[in-house]
């Protein structure tokens, strides 16, 4: 008796954490993503300019 | 020492095996320049040697400038196929008006799309029009980046510019057109400690002859949002701090009755600190979904080792140090 309650208890808990995700997907895809929301994201932008042709180091007396 | 082809290589090889990802980009006048007197084979073998080291390390984009222009469209063809990523919204075929390398580059980075074009200068001297030839034309870049701008509004969340037209058309492109959030320009070589703001978009330089990297860190939190430079509430910081110690400073003298002449000065400093710190609280109280931005100059010094394959390149080319002028 103890052991079949257990079991209904664990697929109960299944049951409302599997329903949380799909509502957290369903709300995800469907609100905040269109709503410009989405996951932080960290990109580095690695930028130069006027190299003007130098192939070495410059040295601070020139 | 900074700077160095070599020490470029390396130095993205590092910053390559950072964990998130690098976009790598440049944004013109990567050669020299022919006019200066130097043997024209030699200047041609140098930008080979270059357009080399920038495949190798796989930059992204590299925007075509006039000094790239001046080694002819048929050599800068030959880099493209090469594996030199070159764009150019406005660099066209005279006849068909299509443009001459692919306009712009889009890199996708998770749910955010960050685009990059290029511009350059359609106001030109005659030995660049003559390198150029007949075939190609540099149409007007205010009226190009009108149309980029409103295409890349809907195919990106991000667009910069790489822009070889200097600072002075730069501002007139961001007072016309909005829409651009940042302008990584070239042309004059300036050094900006910190990003230049006009309207909603920042404007930045990387100095000149390859001495330092602009290093630009996105934390993307919204498509649709403005940046703002993360890097601001931390000079507000210090700069207050800094206040603190020169009214504390002056108070003591105050308080000892020496002088009176300093109690303008404290009321001065006392405004601007509570300036900033209504600052300070107003970028506090940003939303946590807001894009942030930081800037800063890396100089490329000993502290980078020198990629040996690249060394080998530039001795075998014949190119050494102290004929380097």
């Amino acid at each position: 008796m103890t052991r079949v309650s257990e079991k209904g208890k664990a697929l109960t808990y299944f049951k409302a954490s599997l329903c949380l995700s799909v509502l957290y997907m369903l709300f995800y895809s469907l609100v905040a993503v269109s709503a410009g929301f989405a996951e932080t994201v960290k990109v580095t932008i690695a930028h130069t300019n006027n190299l003007n042709g130098r192939l070495f180091a410059y040295k601070t007396s020139e | 020492m900074l700077g160095g082809l070599a020490r470029r290589v390396a130095s993205v090889d590092k910053l390559k095996a950072e964990k998130h990802p690098v976009i790598l980009v440049d944004s013109g006048r990567l050669f020299k320049d022919p006019r200066v007197g130097e043997d024209a084979e030699k200047v041609s073998m140098n930008a080979r040697l270059i357009s080399r080291a920038y495949s190798r390390m796989g930059v992204h984009a590299v925007n075509v400038g006039d000094l790239e222009l001046l080694q002819g469209i048929p050599f800068l063809k030959e880099q493209a196929s090469q594996g030199l990523n070159l764009i150019s919204a406005n660099l066209v075929d005279a006849s068909s008006k299509k443009t001459i390398f692919p306009p712009y580059f889009i890199y996708n980075v998770e749910n955010f799309r960050v685009a990059f074009f290029g511009l350059l200068s359609s106001d030109m001297g005659q030995e660049i029009r003559k390198a150029m030839g007949e075939d190609a034309v540099a149409i007007d870049p205010v009226k190009t980046a009108e149309e980029m701008v409103a295409r890349l509004r809907e195919e990106a969340d991000i667009v910069i510019l790489l822009s070889s037209l200097g600072l002075d058309k730069e501002r007139e492109i961001i007072s016309k057109i909005p829409g651009i959030h940042f302008v990584m320009g070239g042309h004059e070589g300036r050094f900006f400690h910190t990003m230049l703001k006009e309207s909603e978009t920042f404007v930045v330089q990387s100095y000149w002859a390859g001495m330092y990297t602009g290093r630009l860190d996105l934390t993307l939190k919204n498509t649709t949002s403005i940046f703002h430079d993360a890097g601001e509430k931390f000079r507000i910081k210090k700069e207050i701090a800094d206040l603190d110690r020169r009214l504390e400073r002056i108070k003591i003298v105050l308080d000892e009755g020496k002088s009176n002449v300093l109690e303008f000065t404290y009321q001065k400093i006392t405004k601007k600190r509570a300036q900033l710190q209504e600052t300070l609280d107003s970028l506090n109280r940003l939303p946590y979904t807001e894009n942030l931005f930081k800037w800063q100059m890396v100089p490329l010094d000993n502290s980078y080792r020198e990629d040996r394959e690249v060394v080998d390149w530039i001795r075998k080319a014949g190119f050494t140090a102290s004929a380097k002028k």
